[in-house]
């Protein structure tokens, strides 16, 4: 069929089929900006403006968009010419992973069109249908009201952080006196008589060390350098290219829980016109495996191949198919004969490892697992400490059991991988990947090829979470060029995002504390059943740091962690944002909330009294490594204190906890204040390693390599500016290409908060070691062979310390052309012993319905501190994204089957994402250490904003109605059952 | 699998009808909804967007008639009654209601259903083409069958003694309802209730119409993961009596 339309002002004729999606069409027509996130088009990031309404082109056929007019983002701005709208998205930080940002702008711009002074609920109304995994909606919402008053002519101030110093301690509170935090809704306007509350406060608020560091590009909230491609919409993402016969791959997936395959037939299915091939296990080779995306040896069990004539979960992998499209590799997955011999589904994992329940990996060639004949993968017992002695000083003993579900990372774009042989025969793998060195050395062995004819490149990701720290479509896409000798392109439908990639590990925790006559905890037990699915994968690690993390923030002399983890049928975790400590957290906070009540001892105070502070050694760190002997750790730096002290003084806590109050004229909605603190990681300590390599251009310019992965969360931003402060020079001199296992240095991934620590900790070194080259040059050309002490780098120039200078550029071009003629370039590595904890205190404010349990939740601030905040704008949309999805984990995302083992969630809506316009307030406090061994004092911020929300959720809910579930999520029958039993 | 092999945009009623008595043939008006949960196989697709009746809207001082090719978006911004916005504005966004008709939100396997709710307790009559002829009934008794082809939906102005009001439970302020009941009520001078219809869903598969349904011991309450049956059952007289709160608030909200 021809259909025409004016897209982005130029019309256009276009031969479609009847079945085809406008999102397919004006991807062939190089609308990259236009993405798939679900087949529902509930994710929104498949927006278009048609005929100026902003409609999902997932769900609308190209016949449909005959003789009508769209506008996507490529029709907006230009290079040099961004809209408004763009470049406040920039300015503010709005952009992460950028994935749905075209989207979210496209919103925006739709409704300035029809309102030019929109209130901030018509706002959040107008993005409610994008939705956002990474920023928690307050910058874009930024964003929208500063292009807003751009377009009516105003003039603003500069979008940045408040910051202030650190006052003395007796001065601690008033720190927070006069800041937006005592200032609602300042400088915001709001419809009152909207359903939709006005929640955005003024970017974060940094309160820094008294002798504040006199950085020009550290410390501050520079744009993010891919920034403008991605406001721009440009084809970055994996998925964002189009080669001449390309193939599209589908995967056949399991409808049973656990079967046997007993025969499967594809005659049908390669008959078919138009399929190029059908591979199940009878066509790859059998090479065992552990998919989880980590450093080598891969910890075991190798537990997985490619392809297998049994399958452990709805949704587990029974064959692959290429074809000249989609639909007739899907119309080819339907022709698949399989016959199974369904067997029990194993759903318990308590029952898993019972030793009633079948045996998950009955195979002979299995390798490693502690007892799969029991269904046990592995069986942690570490302990340290004299048990007798500090449970004989134990007055008082707690314990209590907490159970944590199942939930999925749900980044909006899904796997998706493309695969091609390049034109010296060498196999290219261009994917969504947070590991591409890591997948280059595992998939070399499931092909057959050595890992010198395999390049992995890692694009612009939209969202990982830790989901991508896995190898789990890479393979299959390459034994399909492998055998069709053509480029496949291979992506997860959003269903098999549920079913088929990872999750977060369900676990039950018990926890056991001693405590002595003083109050403090000079004993704990951790004993924890860990649900690692089907395969063991992540399943050693995650339960490692879990235990590590859950008996480490109140580190009693006695700490002793027992785990069992289980294979059962359930679609199988692996690496989520958090890797396990929002697990444990949720626990260990309750029960010290559980014990300092029944002590009759005021909640903080208690904690304060047992937590962890500088100059204290985490008791389990060698016990309790990544699956393998830990190294010793201190706390160097910490601020646990003074966040816990601000935030409370921001939310007011004592003038609330306790009180019991409700909403006015409704009786039945109790307000309810709950706190937790947290303790994490900046990367795993003497196991992670980052390189860098840093070469100086002719013009002054550098080029930045590295093998880093960002997956939207400014990692090369700041990575970027650490080396513009080392070689004096502004951010837009750092020229970043990263993650491209051909091109740039290793680096073990992104994961476990290591980018800025450790990646930063290679920058910086690379840097260092350029600077020392070119002060040498000029030193000796230009400044007659001075002390290199005398000479710096600074404002693009080589000073001495006399004043004189000389520019950067004319350093470089001497030294390519006209004296000891070098390159002047660097590379290094970087690793470290210690992972120095970023620290934070989590609250919450929530209304109680009392009559139907639900839960409504008002206020989310976090105290944290990271170290120095390298970016402050970049760092804080970590905290207000995390803290957004941490709030899912706790109160509505839910992974569930039926006693099938069948999941009833895989959509989004069922699966259900906060929008922009339910959103709770969300403020951030950087309370800032200088962590000595970081790069420019920095610690971690990505995955600590993970872990409080659960367990000050539960502490609001008891605070509101004086009930403890120690479950979640808190939803309202879970809530309303409790309150039944009070 | 057969993916639609034809697309056939009727510029008529009649047109239309007969496209759609050919086997495998899905009607298409927005698609926001339907293409989501579009079920295959599907040879035909018949796309209504071309009938412009389809797009009228009469209004009176007792009525507002409105073709069923509008959409969510066009109909929550004209002056309709406040549960009918609310119900959709709550868990349906701005992209969607853009592009779904209201023919299309009754046709889906998964209506939005608190205005379906809200829809059935208003109780407004329907127009549907039945291909010879233009049948008017009430809409609650064409979306118990769904047979016909509606083109109009007639909502008359409720009487100033009588409201519409809405109750849910979800998990978060936007997320689908567990359980949600819609009810109209009509008062007298004293502000006795003297008729009540409520429309829930979430009880029982479908909807649940107080007004003509008997609650037997034999009736089987929806439980699933959202919500177990027991929860229903216990939460469905605390919603019933806020929304019949909430009616009486938009009742003497409007006399003032």
């Amino acid at each position: 069929m021809v259909i025409t339309l004016t897209l982005n002002g130029e019309k256009r004729t276009l031969e479609v089929a009847p079945h085809e999606r406008l999102l397919r069409v004006l991807r062939s027509e190089g609308i990259w900006s236009v993405k798939f996130g679900d087949e529902h088009g509930k994710s929104g990031c498949d927006a278009v403006l048609l005929n100026g309404e902003l409609v999902n082109s997932q769900t609308m056929l190209a016949v449909q968009a005959d003789g009508m007019d769209i506008l996507t983002v490529e029709g907006l701005g230009r290079s040099g010419a961004l809209h408004p709208l763009q470049h406040a998205f920039i300015e503010t930080g709005a952009i992460q992973s950028g994935y749905n940002t075209p989207a979210q702008i496209l919103a925006a711009f739709a409704l300035l069109e029809k309102n030019p002074n929109p209130t901030e609920s018509e706002i959040r109304e107008a993005i409610a249908g994008v939705l956002d995994r990474e920023t928690g909606y307050i910058k874009p919402i930024h964003a929208i009201l500063r292009a807003a008053a751009v377009l009516r002519g105003e003039s603003l101030a500069p979008y940045e952080p408040l910051e202030r110093a650190i006052p003395d301690s007796s001065g601690l509170f008033d720190a927070v006196l006069g800041t937006p935090l005592d200032d609602e809704g300042a400088g915001w306007h709001d419809d009152a008589t909207s359903p939709i509350r006005t929640l955005t406060k003024p970017p974060a608020l940094v309160l820094a060390p008294q002798a504040l560091l006199q950085t020009k590009v550290i410390g501050k909230s520079e744009p993010k350098v891919d920034a403008v491609k991605l406001a721009m919409g440009k084809g970055v993402y994996a998925d964002d290219l189009e080669m001449r016969g390309m193939l599209h791959g589908a995967l056949l997936t399991s409808p049973h829980a656990h079967a046997r395959i007993r025969h499967i037939d594809t005659h049908k299915a390669k008959a078919l016109p138009g399929v190029h091939a059908v591979l199940t296990y009878l066509d790859v080779p059998r090479v065992l495996y552990a998919s989880g995306g980590q450093s080598y040896p891969n910890p075991l069990p190798y537990d997985q191949v490619s392809l297998d004539n049994k399958v452990r979960h709805v949704g587990d992998r029974v064959a692959v198919v290429a074809a000249e499209s989609p639909e007739i590799a899907y119309a080819a997955l339907d022709l698949i004969e399989v016959d199974y011999e369904v067997l029990e589904p194993v759903l318990d994992p308590l029952y898993a490892i019972s030793g009633n329940a079948p045996v998950i990996h009955d195979e002979a060639d299995i390798i490693g697992g502690h007892n799969v004949q029991h269904n046990i993968v592995h069986h942690i017992d570490a302990h340290v400490g004299d048990e007798a002695q500090q449970w004989g000083q134990a007055v008082h003993i707690f314990e209590h059991e907490y159970r944590v579900h199942q939930v999925q990372q749900a980044s909006i774009e899904p796997h998706i991988v493309v695969t091609w042989w390049d034109e010296d025969d060498r196999l290219v793998i261009r994917t969504s990947t947070q590991v591409p060195f890591h997948v280059r050395r595992m998939v070399a062995p499931l092909l057959g090829l050595p890992m010198k004819k395999i390049r992995v490149i890692k694009p612009r990701i939209g969202g990982g979470f830790g989901g991508k720290q896995e190898m789990l479509l890479e393979d299959l896409c390459a034994h399909l060029t492998i055998a069709t000798g053509r480029p496949v392109r291979f992506e997860y439908t959003r269903a098999q995002e549920f079913t088929s990639a990872r999750s977060r590990h369900p676990e039950i925790i018990r926890f056991k504390s001693g405590v002595d006559a003083n109050g403090r905890v000079v004993a704990s037990e951790m004993h924890t059943v860990g649900n690692t699915g089907a395969y063991g994968t992540h399943g050693l690690t995650v339960l490692m740091v879990s235990g590590f993390r859950g008996l480490s923030t109140y580190n009693a002399p006695y700490s002793r962690f027992l785990c069992d983890v289980a294979y059962t049928t359930i679609p199988t975790p692996g690496a989520y944002r958090g890797y396990g400590a929002p697990q444990s957290l949720f626990a260990v906070e309750q029960h010290m909330e559980e014990i300092a009540l029944a002590l009759g001892e005021d909640v903080i105070e208690f904690k304060r009294k047992n937590w962890i502070k500088e100059g204290d050694e985490l008791v389990m760190a060698v016990a309790l490594g990544e699956g393998r002997e830990g190294k010793p750790q201190i706390v160097t730096t910490s601020a646990l204190a003074e966040c816990v002290d601000i935030g409370a003084r921001a939310v007011q806590w004592y003038e609330k906890r306790g009180k019991s109050r409700h909403v006015e004229g409704k009786p039945h909605l109790k307000r309810g204040i709950g706190m937790a603190v947290a303790m994490h990681g900046s990367g795993i300590a003497g196991l992670d390693m980052g390189a860098a390599s840093i070469k100086l251009n002719d013009d002054g310019s550098f080029n930045l390599l590295f093998g880093a992965t960002d997956l939207g969360t400014g990692a090369d931003t700041v990575l970027a500016q650490i080396a513009a402060e080392t070689l004096g020079v502004p951010l837009e001199d750092i020229l970043v290409y990263a993650s491209d296992t051909d091109l740039t240095p290793f680096d073990t991934g992104a994961y476990a908060s290591s980018t800025t620590y450790i990646s930063g900790g290679a920058v910086l070194k690379a840097s260092e070691l350029v600077k020392q080259q070119i002060l040498e040059h000029a030193s000796k050309f230009f400044f007659e062979g001075c002390p290199l002490d005398a000479l710096d780098l600074e404002d693009r120039q080589v000073i001495h310390r006399d004043g004189r200078a000389v520019p950067l550029t004319t350093v470089a071009l001497h030294s390519l052309h006209q004296g000891d003629q070098r390159q002047i370039m660097a590379t290094a590595s970087h690793m470290s012993e210690v992972s120095p904890p970023p620290f934070a205190a989590q609250f919450v404010e929530i209304v109680v319905d009392t009559e139907t349990g639900q839960v409504t939740v008002e206020r989310l601030l976090m105290a944290v501190d990271c170290g120095i905040a390298l970016n402050p704008i970049t760092a804080s949309g970590q905290v207000e994204g995390g803290m957004v999805q941490a709030l899912g984990y706790a109160h509505c995302e839910e992974m569930t089957y039926d006693e099938q083992g069948v999941p009833q969630a895989t959509q989004f809506g069922d699966y259900h994402i906060y929008r922009a316009d339910e959103m709770p307030q969300l403020e951030v406090i950087f309370v800032e250490t200088y962590e000595p061994s970081g790069p420019f004092g920095a610690k971690a911020v990505a995955e600590i904003p993970k872990d409080g929300v659960a367990p000050a959720l539960a502490s609001a809910i008891y605070d509101a109605v004086g009930v403890r579930i120690r479950e979640i999520p808190f939803t309202p029958e879970r809530v309303w059952r409790a309150l039944q039993q009070v | 699998m057969i993916h639609p092999k034809n697309y056939l945009k009727p510029m008529s009623l009649a047109e239309a009808w007969e496209a759609l008595q050919q086997p495998n043939s899905f009607p298409l008006l927005g698609g926001a909804l339907a293409l989501g949960q579009l079920r295959l196989p599907y040879e035909n697709i018949i796309d209504l967007q071309a009938i412009e009746e389809l797009y009228t809207i009469e209004s009176t001082d007792e009525m507002l008639s409105l073709g069923s090719g509008l959409t969510l978006t066009q109909l929550i911004n004209l002056p309709i009654a406040p549960s009918h916005q609310q119900a959709i504005r709550r868990t349906l966004p701005t992209n969607i209601r853009n592009n779904t008709s209201l023919l299309e939100a009754w046709l889906v396997e998964r209506y939005p259903a608190e205005w379906v709710c809200t829809l059935m307790a208003h109780n407004p009559m329907l127009s549907v083409f039945m291909g010879d002829t233009d049948v008017e009934m009430p809409f609650s008794d064409w979306f118990n069958q769904r047979r016909g082809l509606p083109t109009m939906l007639h909502l008359h102005t409720l009487p100033a003694d009588s409201c519409l009001g809405l109750a849910h439970i979800a998990r978060t302020p936007s997320s689908d309802p567990i359980l949600c009941v819609a009810v109209r009520l009509t008062l007298d001078d004293a502000g006795q209730i003297i008729h009540q219809r409520s429309v829930t869903w979430g009880l029982v598969d479908g909807l649940w119409i107080e007004e003509t349904d008997l609650p037997t011991d034999t009736m089987s309450i929806t439980s699933n993961y959202l919500g177990t049956a027991n929860y229903r059952l216990a939460m469905y007289p605390v919603l019933l009596r806020r929304a019949v709160a909430d009616a009486r608030a938009q009742l003497e909200f409007l006399s003032l």
